[in-house]
């Protein structure tokens, strides 16, 4: 079992600079759109190296597919582009899902840490797909966008990781810990006519 | 705004590419060996053309792959999309 050299502190960039707050319009009880941070979720950036596909066969199999998320356990696999997919789980210490990963996949893939990178916004609300067609150039309708989807995009100029986790029923966000607050300002301000409620 | 077809992500608006030039310059081997003329061609002089021109796109903010596409310079169809160091496809016969 490898270990981390150092163990990264996961804390919210939003908690510093904005508050929860809620608007709603005139006569609503229940806000149109709904922004909440996502925290203790453990993220790993998992890459396959080129010359190793047949031995990631043997290991993972071949259920992980084009912009889909695969639940594998507790574990959610997003494919993140070809050879490479982003592992998200719950409930764990910083840094011990890429102990984790790196056991079976060493020499196979590489395994990078990235809890401590990227913040996760959770968005759902009865008026979200039109908070979202403001900012997103996807087609994010469900019939198209289904449960088990997942795609790189840009939303205000910023890259965004967005997908639908299979089991629930709102949109995921990643995006760099950096962009974080200037992302929930942009959705905030798009979500302002529907009524919002936002938690961090 | 064209709806460029990633060869793995599928239909996505060009915002989310970049633009790579034209397809199929080599970089000379021995670069000390050509003359200003020759070198300055590698590096400036494109074709240009009116109609269909092979290009290089990248799917910067999707899965960060490059690609070539055939598009005409005129209308701005794209007809073709082929992946990196893979012939044309006029050239392959298709």
């Amino acid at each position: 079992m490898t270990e981390l050299i150092f163990k990264p502190v996961i804390d919210s960039p939003l908690l510093r600079h904005l508050e929860d707050a809620q608007v709603l319009l005139p006569g609503q009880t229940v806000p149109g759109v709904v922004i909440k941070e996502i925290h203790g979720r453990s993220l790993a950036l998992v890459t396959r190296r080129q010359d190793m596909k047949s031995q990631w066969g043997e290991l993972i199999g071949s259920a992980l597919v084009t912009n889909t998320v695969v639940a594998r356990g507790a574990r959610n696999w997003h494919w993140y582009g070809p050879g490479s997919w982003l592992v998200c789980a719950s409930g764990l210490e910083a840094g011990d899902l890429a102990v984790e990963l790196e056991t079976p996949l060493g020499g196979v893939a590489s395994v990078v840490e990235l809890s401590h990178a990227r913040s996760i916004l959770s968005l759902s609300g009865p008026q979200v797909l039109s908070a979202l067609a403001k900012l997103c150039s996807l087609d994010l309708h469900p019939k198209i966008f289904v449960v088990g989807s997942c795609a790189n995009t840009t939303m205000h100029h910023m890259a965004v990781h967005i997908a639908r986790v299979p089991g629930r029923d709102d949109f995921e966000l990643h995006v760099m810990r950096g962009f974080a607050v200037s992302l929930c300002e942009a959705l905030i301000s798009a979500s302002t006519e529907y009524g919002y409620r936002f938690e961090c | 705004m064209l709806e460029i077809e990633c060869p793995w992500c599928g239909a996505c608006d060009q915002s989310e590419f970049s633009y790579g030039g034209e397809a199929h310059i080599a970089r000379p081997k021995t670069p000390a060996d050509l003359s200003d003329q020759e070198w300055g061609d590698y590096l400036f002089n494109r074709e240009n053309p009116k109609g269909w021109h092979r290009e290089q796109w990248c799917h910067t903010a999707g899965c960060r792959r490059w690609f070539n596409a055939v598009r005409d310079t005129v209308t701005c169809r794209i007809k073709a999309y082929y992946r990196m160091g893979a012939v044309p496809p006029e050239e392959d016969g298709r």
